[in-house]
């Protein structure tokens, strides 16, 4: 085949209505040629870019003017078309569309919560005053449920922190008690060893005698540090819920003031 | 069909609204059609105004059992379009030729045109090469290609041999090809044979 038959059969070729047998020489030859395979690629690129060639609106008084020079009528439209279509289209975009539909949830929220109730809604109930009472009682519930809260935590963290005190001066005077009951008992084996063996003096290095204070027991006198800690502490735990509970009289005094106004 | 012959007879028998309708339906596909060939859109506005006053003229002559309404309405379009740009071409006087507007994508936001730029400069050499063509293959190529008629149809409405429309349409699309490629190439938009192949 020639270049010059390719190109005759070229639009056919593409649009695969030409002859097989054709086709068949055509592919054959555009293997081989490189300027027909060339202009086959050009040629199919025009045709996918014709495909999609823009398409340009008319404008906008085209219709009106078309009407006007045929049936000589103006253009009827009614009064839908006329002035609520064109009125609202903006207003009919997704965009606009989401925008409004969260406007409306946040508007039937707060109208929830600061607005009558409607089941018992009159009148009157949607007067401004009546609106600023409902919206003044939600503010003053709020605040007050927040007092409430408040003091809650505060009980619950006394709470927890005297009984992790208690706890701690429990131990510590237990830990500290057996540690020194055992030393405690080990010098009063000494002693009595010492009272009970041999009499000779050692050669060597004369024992000292154990003074009075080191034959004393000590377990008294850390008793005595044990109880002076688990004192102070119950003295804190006092101090600590005192001041949780005057701070707590305070909140309710003022919210029962608020009630009184 | 039925209803198409409906509203035709509705139109015939001077009912606006369904008037109206007719038009907005068709209106921009005739305006399209025309502007493609015309490469004005004042042009193209009379035009397609001067096809909607023919169709609403012969609005009796319109069969539903001869094939659709829009079929009917394009067939009416296509006639006074070609008629008068073959006029306009036999005179040489093309209204501004050396005028013509290019598609102003800034104000076409509507349309279904991609804001891509190298669609853009696409869009624009072949407008600028489909002007370049010799009018015969010119309204070839825009009736098959753009207007996606078939081969027979082409050949009845231009009334030359269907052989005639598929030289004429080959041709065509061989000149416009090969106008774009030198178009590219002398803007640097270049594409090698490599590249094509």
């Amino acid at each position: 085949m020639e270049c010059a038959d390719f190109e005759y059969f070229l639009s056919e070729y593409i649009e695969e209505s030409v002859d097989r047998r054709i086709a068949a020489e055509m592919h054959k030859h555009q293997s081989g040629c490189s300027a027909c395979r060339m202009l086959y690629s050009q040629v199919s690129g025009v045709l996918d870019d014709l495909r999609s060639f823009p398409e340009v609106d008319p404008p906008q008084h085209l219709v009106q003017r078309i009407l006007e020079k045929t049936s000589g009528t103006p253009r009827h439209r009614s009064f839908w078309q006329a002035i609520v279509v064109p009125t609202f289209r903006p207003f009919l975009t997704q965009r606009f569309a989401a925008a409004t539909a969260i406007v409306f949830v946040f508007l039937s929220m707060t109208v929830s919560l600061l607005g009558p109730g409607f089941s018992s809604a009159t009148f009157s109930t949607l007067s401004p005053s009546a609106v600023y009472r409902q919206a003044d009682n939600l503010v003053y519930r709020t605040y007050r449920r927040v007092l409430r809260f408040n003091q809650w935590t505060k009980e619950v963290r006394a709470e927890l922190y005297m009984w992790g005190t208690d706890l701690s001066s429990r131990i510590d005077s237990q830990i500290i008690s057996a540690l020194f009951r055992s030393y405690d008992e080990g010098v009063q084996q000494g002693i009595k060893k010492q009272k009970g063996g041999n009499p000779q003096p050692q050669k060597t290095e004369p024992k000292k005698e154990p003074r009075k204070s080191d034959q004393k027991s000590h377990l008294p006198v850390l008793l005595a540090k044990a109880e002076a800690g688990a004192a102070s502490a119950a003295t804190a735990r006092r101090t600590f819920q005192k001041h949780a509970g005057r701070s707590a009289r305070a909140k309710s005094n003022q919210g029962e003031t608020r009630e009184t106004l | 069909m039925e209803t198409e012959q409906k509203l035709a007879q509705r139109c015939a028998s001077g009912d606006p609204e369904a008037w109206e309708t007719l038009v907005q339906t068709y209106n921009k596909r005739i305006y399209n059609l025309a502007y493609r060939f015309t490469r004005r859109f004042d042009v193209a506005e009379e035009l397609t105004q001067d096809v909607f006053l023919k169709v609403y003229q012969n609005l009796d002559s319109f069969r539903s059992e001869s094939g659709s309404l829009q079929s009917w309405i394009m067939r009416v379009g296509r006639n006074l379009i070609i008629d008068r740009y073959r006029q306009t071409y036999r005179e040489k006087n093309v209204a501004g030729s050396e005028e013509l507007e290019v598609i102003d994508f800034a104000d076409e936001k509507k349309s279904s045109v991609p804001d891509n730029i190298y669609h853009r400069e696409t869009v624009e050499f072949l407008t600028q090469a489909l002007d370049l063509l010799p009018a015969d293959l010119k309204q070839a190529v825009i009736l098959r290609d753009l207007e996606e008629m078939s081969y027979q149809e082409i050949a009845e409405l231009l009334q030359i041999p269907e052989g005639t429309v598929k030289s004429r349409i080959n041709r065509g699309r061989i000149e416009l090809s090969r106008t774009l490629h030198r178009r590219r190439q002398e803007l640097g938009f270049g594409e090698s044979a490599e590249t094509t192949t």
